[in-house]
């Protein structure tokens, strides 16, 4: 935190289990911490206090080391929200893939070939983009490629941070066709941190709800949307425009729940 | 009224249509180039070839630009000078370069107390006139092209620590970055093989911008007497070995070397602008 403002707690006491081949939603709106915990459990961030514990291991630590930083990227991967911003712009397809491939195990021609089709495959780009560039690249494509690439390390959660939110909606659709598949196929967990229940729904078997840094609700999706407990949650569901939806009433109650939370 | 529109104002796209300037100044550039290249071959007469019979010649068909106080040929004077004016820039920039993109990648990298003691270091280097410097390393370790271009590359460093800090901090915010660490690319191999080549158009446009600068800065030292030494024919010293004939009328053998610089930094200036412009043209 820089000096002279408060700090603000991004993150507090998250906790959460998964298993392999499930699925985990994590809502909240803009500032509410998803973001962060994403970002420290992948290591991008490293909490001022406290730990990141994945199967009983401490990973607030930064891992020096070749072999260190092997074994994180074979373990936790991430997808990015900005889908072109997260491809180098120098790397075509095959070059991108290829490198990461190579990372984590020393396959060189055929094989190395054989690797990055299946890849490809996996995330269904088809294999006449094999020497595109990102910027020749839809913007479903290029997400795909960046699944594509997370997957190259084989690991074992996905970390998904607004990946489909940039994507327009029957791209966004394609895209989580293709995480199931991956989800059902590899059986990689996959945390999907997400503003938007929608998409939760869609791809998660459980949800955790943010709120200024706390978790505040923990549950099966059907459960906590259908029956929220927590004040924010109920307040969550109904800001989502459907039939009968008014963007004056939800204001008006986020404006109570605001007061109240400030008193509190 | 007509039928059909024309769109005045429809975005023409710029592919190779870089103007008549921009064509004329790289032209002229080629032609320099190739000039200091061919010297020995095209150059009607050697640059240090002394004739006392044609002491301060007016520029003719003997002798294109006249000749010097010493019947030197000044046309061949400036053909075999290009080529020391060309490379001493050339060298300066490749050192500062390699001082200057270390210093401001590892600053926007590390960040912190890296980023602000380098930023106080070059920050001293900005607050000192550059060309004092320049003479104050010359003082100590002599003069000498050498020295000269040691002296200017660590003067030049700074600029381009800065450039580069900017350009990578902007880079460093885009997440693929973030992609390369989590796939466990090491910091040292991220910066070499990743960072540094995406920002090396706008640092190639940048460049040749600089190139400009630091030939200018090159002459000047050679004239002031810091850099090139007699008998060489580096541009700067012919401009300063000349003023003893503006007395007596004798002006091309200051003019022409002195024309040639002004029309090279020129050149370089339009041509590096317009090439900056072009490289750093972001693909959709």
């Amino acid at each position: 935190m820089g000096k002279g403002r408060p700090a603000v707690v991004a993150a507090n006491k998250v906790s959460f289990d998964l298993a392999p081949g499930e699925s985990l939603g994590l809502v909240g709106e803009s500032g509410s911490g998803k973001t962060t915990v994403a970002r420290m459990l992948v290591g991008l961030e490293t909490p001022d206090s406290g730990s990141v514990e994945i199967a009983g291991r401490d990973r607030a630590l930064n891992r020096r080391g070749a072999a260190g930083r092997k074994e994180r990227a074979a373990e936790i991967q991430m997808v990015f929200q900005d889908p072109y911003g997260s491809l180098d712009r120098r790397l075509s397809v095959s070059q991108c893939l290829g490198q990461a491939l190579k990372l984590q195990s020393p396959l060189r021609g055929d094989e190395l070939q054989r690797a990055i089709t299946e890849l490809m495959n996996s995330v269904r780009l088809e294999p006449r983009l094999l020497s595109s560039f990102p910027h020749q690249l839809s913007g479903g494509q290029r997400q795909r490629l960046a699944i594509a690439r997370a997957l190259a390390s084989s690991p074992k959660l996905l970390v998904l941070d607004e990946a489909v939110s940039a994507l327009d909606v029957s791209v966004q659709a394609q895209i989580l066709q293709v995480l199931n598949e991956i989800r059902a196929e590899r059986g990689i967990a996959l945390l999907f941190v997400s503003h938007d229940l929608a998409v939760i729904q869609e791809v998660s078997d459980k949800v955790m709800v943010m709120y200024r840094g706390d978790p505040i609700e923990q549950g099966i999706v059907s459960d906590v949307l259908q029956n929220p407990q927590h004040d924010y949650t109920k307040l969550l569901i109904s800001s989502v425009p459907g039939l009968g939806w008014d963007p004056d009433e939800v204001m008006a109650r986020r404006r109570e729940f605001d007061l109240l939370q400030s008193v509190r | 009224m007509s039928t059909s529109t024309t769109l005045i104002n429809a975005p023409r796209k710029r592919t190779m249509g870089y103007g008549a300037a921009f064509n004329t100044c790289l032209g002229f550039l080629v032609l320099v180039i190739l000039g200091a290249v061919l010297a020995p071959w095209i150059a009607p007469y050697a640059p240090d070839e002394i004739d006392f019979s044609a002491i301060w010649t007016s520029p003719g068909a003997g002798h294109l630009f006249g000749t010097d106080q010493l019947g030197r040929d000044i046309f061949s004077r400036v053909l075999f000078g290009a080529r020391e004016s060309l490379i001493g820039p050339l060298l300066l920039l490749a050192l500062a370069t390699v001082l200057g993109v270390l210093i401001g990648t590892l600053a926007a990298w590390h960040g912190g107390w890296v980023d602000t003691l380098l930023a106080r270091i070059t920050d001293v280097m900005f607050a000192f006139p550059g060309l004092l410097f320049v003479v104050l390393v010359i003082a100590v370790f002599g003069k000498g092209p050498a020295t000269a271009i040691l002296a200017l590359a660590l003067a030049y460093a700074p600029v381009i620590a800065k450039f580069t800090r900017s350009i990578a901090l902007a880079e460093l915010s885009r997440p693929y970055i973030d992609a390369y660490r989590i796939q466990g690319v090491s910091a040292p191999m991220i910066c070499l093989r990743y960072l540094i080549p995406n920002m090396s158009p706008a640092l190639l446009g940048y460049l040749v911008v600089l190139f400009g600068e630091g030939l200018m800065s090159l002459a000047t030292l050679s004239f002031l007497g810091f850099g090139a030494q007699p008998p060489s024919s580096e541009w700067g010293l012919m401009v300063q070995e000349g003023q003893a004939g503006i007395i007596q009328g004798h002006l091309w053998p200051t003019l022409a070397p002195g024309l040639v610089i002004a029309a090279v930094v020129v050149a370089v200036n339009i041509v590096g602008v317009r090439l900056s412009d072009q490289l750093n043209v972001k693909k959709p």
